[in-house]
């Protein structure tokens, strides 16, 4: 039994369509992006732990800033070296709150996927707070209040 | 002629080290600004990358370098007897550049290197992840740029003031 085929001008006169240069380039486009490495194929979690600790730290340097302003005792207690003054101890703990919160919650979000643009705002407000805690008349402003 | 050995850390604190903390966000802007993977073949990703990662590395070593040498080495010649404060703090005319430009410039100053730190971690974690990744991407701009403004900040403050009053 003989197979019908279609006719052969059918496919002849069947256009292909053509891709305009847009098209094109967001293929190409589409290619190049699943070559790279995807986004997400790893947590947030080490991401936002960095984050976190740039903001704690920062709000960390505002907070002791106004508490050596406000409190002599707590000035002699941060003065580590006395050629430094309180900077000593004020930039140490900084330095200790940084590289410890980052060590800490990157240990405890290694697997999660928190919020990165949360985190990153939270630490914002921080790092703000902080500008305005280490801004000088505001720290004179506090020692006139001893 | 003679350059004395606080002269010398004053500028190995102010030019040297922050001519390669310039450097390294120059390098790292550039590849960070055009790390996007429609505009990127997958080579030119992993050039980027790679500039990317050498620059915010370069800037947070150096802004480290910076406040350590600043707190550690120039501020107790600041802070002597007899020395750049004392002489601001005598006259009423210059009081104000240490009262209120030294105090505020060494203590904003701390937060260059974490931010920097932040920025250059982020980089290293995501790398040409990051071509994809348009909120991380914002992330590490942001954190990048304010590192550079405030390092900027404490760098003109400071070299206001070591005019006002040098260490010598």
């Amino acid at each position: 039994m003989p197979t019908k085929q279609a006719p052969a001008t059918e496919y002849a006169t069947t256009p292909l369509r053509s891709l305009d240069a847009d098209e094109v380039e967001a293929l190409e486009a589409q290619i190049v992006e699943a070559e790279i490495e995807p986004a997400l194929d790893r947590p947030a979690g080490p991401a936002a732990a960095v984050l976190l600790a740039t903001g704690l730290s920062s709000l960390t340097l505002g907070v002791l800033t106004g508490l050596v302003a406000a409190f002599p005792g707590v000035e002699s207690a941060l003065t580590i070296s006395q050629r430094v003054g309180d900077l000593s101890g004020v930039s140490i703990i900084t330095i200790a709150v940084f590289f410890g919160i980052w060590g800490l919650m990157t240990a405890v979000w290694r697997r999660s996927t928190p919020s990165l643009p949360r985190v990153a705002a939270i630490s914002a407000s921080f790092f703000v707070l902080c500008v305005v805690a280490t801004f000088a008349p505001v720290i004179h402003l506090i020692e006139n209040t001893r | 002629m003679r350059v004395s050995n606080h002269e010398t850390w004053a500028l190995i604190h102010g030019i040297a080290i922050g001519g390669l903390f310039l450097l390294g966000f120059t390098g790292g802007l550039a590849a960070l600004w055009s790390l996007r993977s429609d505009l990127l073949t997958t080579a030119g990703v992993a050039q980027q990358v790679k500039r990317l990662r050498l620059g915010t590395a370069l800037m947070a070593v150096m802004a480290w370098a910076t406040v350590l040498t600043g707190a550690w080495i120039i501020l107790p010649w600041y802070r002597a007897a007899g020395g750049p404060k004392a002489q601001l703090m005598a006259d009423p005319s210059t009081r104000a550049w240490h009262t209120f430009a030294d105090v505020w410039k060494t203590h904003i100053a701390w937060t260059a290197p974490l931010l920097a730190t932040a920025a250059a971690s982020l980089v290293a974690y995501y790398g040409a992840a990051l071509a994809r990744d348009r909120t991380a991407r914002s992330i590490v701009l942001v954190l990048f740029l304010a590192a550079f403004g405030v390092s900027s900040l404490a760098g003109l403050i400071g070299s206001l003031v070591t005019k006002a009053a040098p260490v010598h």
